[in-house]
């Protein structure tokens, strides 16, 4: 017999206010090859750093947690396995995504070219309120700077996305930019994000067959 | 664009549900795999479009053959090319069509106000069809303007237009005769179009001989139904303008598939943590027709319990039959060997009503299905029942489309190489037919092995016989077959007049991802034995309505076509030991059997390596914030186990299951 056993997530604080919510969104990276979209993940994820990261790791699929307030932000971060080197990255994969880190590397022209193309695709196929983050990643490496700082903020302010240099390397607003987006989400139960993927359920193992894994905060 | 790897174990060609799954677990084991695809877009045959896209997937040519540069490329001396694709497979009886007008300046919303216009208008426009049907000539031309249907649409529309125009401000009643005095005007003016849309609804190809002027008749009828299409049309908030504005909010199936919840392919895709790239809803009921009306079978125990359309006596033995369908072993059912599952139900002395139920929708059968067949598929209904939801299907969020993508991210995140929209041009064999590579533009890729879609299989290794087909309907409707007070996505088993066949329809509303807010995607499949557009006549005439003030939807664009279906035969002859076809989408309302062949093709290649064991879960991560003032320490198991995942709230008798005591 199968039991739906529902798991409370709401602390009840004694004088009856609910605190500790938990919000659950789907983060997306995007972004030309070998830009650090990974490394960006490890070191947010994990704080850590390989010089000579191979282009796929395992693991493309991995959480996070930030504390904000009362509320527990869980990002649940999709990495794009090289899907992208030959354009054949798979609509599924921002499907349904509330929050896309779009990578470029500030040492090449190209991929900020590259950045913009993402921008307008997340724009034209992402769910709309889809909240982005513009990274000009390899902060470290700014002497030898093709893309100006003044230019992509530019661009961003233009497209109202959030923007900062970052390094995966020296750990440099990695965690900041993670910050400013968990705080450009929508926290509460009727904007989080539902539309886009709190009608789906996932399925996991385990004797109940399936869990629900709405976006939406409880 | 970087230019692809030459050396690899496997090169996977289309990224078709059972390529993906062969993609996928070679990849998980290891192996270096290329999944390529001609196309530009995953999932080929078990793709989903958007609404834009589907009406041009077709009509490009489907085999995107591309030789330039082929000729530069080296082959060793004993090996060949053998062009890619081949002329069985193809996909026939495309029929696309809108019945709504074409933009939203069409409509008047003065003309919203009352229903007894748009009565007025359509009983005016019946009588001039039925003048008009007289002057149908018997003799039908071959020959037919395709977009007729259109035409008239749009010259009705803006005469209609310039007729509202003329009267802004006049009060309803007269708004009514300017649209009736319209619609006469515009069929005035449109009658050799009408002519021509008559001859092209009357008959395909046929030159109808005076004996069959009943046929003749009846089909007048049919144009008149159409023609209140048209009027119907001018009443409607939907324009093909306002439908297609919203084009990339569908997700149209070629190949609807619904799952069991716990059938063998959710299985896999949970063990082997495919499922977390997925989303799901559940099928929130099966309807089956009865007796002229749409019924929700009762299937799960609270169902049987609950459902009017089954009195107290039926309940106990439904649920008895049930009890001891799902105890049984083959021996007790040894007595019916060559009989049919529907000769069992009868001997047990069922109502007809109950048999219905239990035929067509818990055992997914037809009349003919033998009775271990019937008894099967019972036990797998009940199986996963009581898992997700009122039913034991799940469908998948954003259309069916996703599931190959599922299986292909699995494959990248294992290292698979993923190159979509490839100048496909030959495979290479060596004299003793071994599979040594391919060619894509002007590069020579080589590989152990090849795993390719049927449709792509040369001419040379595929034998000519006759192809069965798949009859496919797709439609935007504008309201549910059956509403219901909450949002429901339905599976509508419908046996045919004969009960012959069992046609499968899945409705989905846009909380499924398929399409905008106050619509509908209705999908039909059955087995092709006419054309697509006859083979579901039967269905559409029965489900849908031509007329606005009608419960039943409005059908505002529809789609048909029929695929090949080359799972039941091996349209396949060649002596290649490394060369391995998968075949496209089956008639089966899911995947089962299509996973199976791709767990097949995988034992051939890799014998001694397991189909998609478990992928590994992420490390647990402990993470704080400390820059944060409320940070707390949260601790956080792998990512593919979910731990704190924030349960849907279910209904009681979501999870309610058939007691089998």
């Amino acid at each position: 017999m199968e039991n739906m056993a529902t798991r409370t997530q709401t602390a009840q604080r004694p004088n009856g206010s609910a605190q500790g919510k938990i919000c659950q969104f789907k983060l997306v990276l995007l972004g030309e090859s070998a830009v650090g979209k990974s490394s960006l993940v490890l070191r947010f994820v994990k704080g850590q750093f390989h010089e000579y990261q191979e282009s796929t790791i395992g693991a493309a699929f991995l959480t996070q947690t930030v504390c904000l307030d009362d509320t527990t932000v869980k990002f649940e971060i999709w990495d794009t396995a090289g899907q992208e080197r030959y354009h054949s990255l798979a609509p599924m994969y921002y499907r349904g995504a509330q929050a896309a880190i779009v990578v470029y590397d500030i040492t090449n022209q190209d991929t900020f070219g590259r950045a913009k193309t993402w921008v307008k695709e997340l724009q034209r196929q992402a769910s709309p309120n889809i909240v982005i983050a513009l990274a000009g990643n390899k902060q470290d490496l700014a002497n030898k700077r093709m893309v100006e700082f003044e230019e992509a903020q530019n661009y961003a302010d233009e497209n109202t996305l959030l923007f900062m240099e970052t390094s995966a390397k020296t750990a440099m607003n990695v965690n900041d930019i993670f910050l400013a987006i968990a705080k450009k989400l929508p926290r509460n139960e009727q904007a989080s994000g539902a539309s886009a993927s709190g009608q789906g359920r996932r399925l996991a193992e385990g004797d109940t067959g399936a869990r629900a894994a709405g976006s939406c905060c409880k | 664009m970087d230019t692809l790897p030459t050396e690899f174990d496997l090169i996977v060609v289309g990224t078709g549900l059972i390529e993906s799954a062969v993609s996928a677990a070679a990849s998980r084991i290891g192996k270096r795999v290329l999944h390529i695809d001609s196309k530009d877009y995953y999932g080929g045959l078990w793709a989903s479009f958007n609404l834009e896209n589907i009406e041009t997937v077709f009509s490009k040519p489907q085999s995107n053959i591309h030789n330039a540069g082929s000729e530069d490329v080296q082959l060793d001396a004993n090996q060949k090319k053998l062009v890619i694709g081949n002329d069985l497979f193809e996909i026939i009886d495309i029929e696309q069509a809108w019945h709504v007008l074409e933009k939203d300046k069409d409509y008047d919303s003065s003309l919203l106000k009352t229903k007894d216009v748009a009565e007025a208008a359509l009983e005016v426009s019946e009588e001039c069809n039925a003048e008009s049907v007289d002057a149908v000539t018997k003799e039908v031309p071959v020959a037919v303007e395709a977009n007729a249907e259109s035409l008239v649409d749009e010259i009705q529309a803006i005469a209609v237009q310039e007729a509202i125009e003329k009267n802004n401000d006049v009060d309803i009643q007269e708004g009514a005769v300017a649209v009736i005095e319209a619609k006469e005007n515009a069929e005035k003016e449109t009658d050799p179009v009408l002519e021509v849309k008559e001859e092209f609804n009357a008959t395909n190809d046929i030159h109808v001989e005076a004996e069959e002027a009943q046929i003749v008749e009846e089909e007048h009828l049919n144009n008149v139904t159409s023609l209140e299409v048209s009027a119907a049309a001018v009443f409607k908030p939907w324009s093909q303008e306002s439908i297609m504005k919203q084009s990339r909010k569908f997700n149209l199936d070629l190949t609807p598939k619904v799952q069991f919840s716990r059938g063998e392919f959710v299985k896999l895709l949970v063990s082997s943590n495919i499922a977390r790239y997925a989303e799901y809803i559940a099928i929130g009921r099966i309807l089956t027709y009865l007796d002229g009306k749409l019924i929700p079978v009762p299937c799960s125990r609270s169902n049987i319990f609950s459902s009017p359309h089954v009195n107290v006596i039926e309940k106990r033995v439904l649920m008895k039959l049930l009890s001891t369908l799902m105890d049984s072993t083959d021996k007790d059912f040894s007595e019916y060997d060559g009989k049919t599952f529907k000769e069992y139900l009868q001997d047990r002395k069922l109502s007809p009503e109950l048999i219905h139920y239990i035929v067509y929708s818990i055992a997914l059968s037809d009349d003919e299905t033998s009775c271990s067949d019937g008894v099967k598929n019972v036990k797998r209904f009940l199986a996963s029942l009581g898992i997700i939801g009122q039913t034991p299907f799940i469908y998948s969020m954003y259309g069916s489309g996703e599931i190959p993508q599922a299986f292909c991210r699995l494959s990248a995140v294992f290292g698979g190489t993923y190159a979509l929209n490839q100048p496909l041009s030959h495979f290479i064999y060596d004299e003793e037919h071994n599979f040594k590579g391919l060619i894509s533009g002007q590069q020579k890729i080589t590989a152990s092995n090849l795993v390719t879609g049927f449709e792509y299989a040369p001419n040379e290794m595929v034998e000519k016989k006759e192809m069965s087909y798949i009859s496919r309907g797709i439609f935007i409707t504008d309201k549910s077959v059956l509403e219901a007070d909450k949002q429901k996505t339905s599976l509508i088993l419908m046996p045919s007049k004969d009960g012959k066949t069992l046609c499968h329809i899945i409705e989905a509303g846009h909380w499924s991802g398929v399409c905008p807010k106050d619509l509908y995607i209705v999908h039909m499949s059955a087995r092709r034995t006419a054309s697509a557009k006859e083979d579901l006549k039967y269905y559409v005439d029965t489900l849908f309505s031509n007329d606005p003030n009608d419960t039943k939807p409005n059908v505002l664009w529809s789609f048909y076509f029929a695929i090949p279906d080359t799972n039941d035969k091996d349209y396949t002859q060649h002596n290649s030991k490394n060369s391995f076809f998968c075949p496209g989408p089956d008639s089966d309302l899911d995947y089962d059997n299509s996973i199976q062949k791709a767990s097949k093709i995988f034992d051939e290649i890799y014998p001694d390596s397991e189909f998609l064991p478990r992928a590994p879960d992420p490390d647990e991560i402990i993470f704080c914030d400390d820059s944060d003032e409320a940070a707390e320490e949260v601790k956080e198991a792998g990512a593919g186990d979910l731990p704190q995942e924030i349960e849907k709230t279910e209904e009681k008798q979501d999870s309610a299951e058939i007691s089998l005591n």
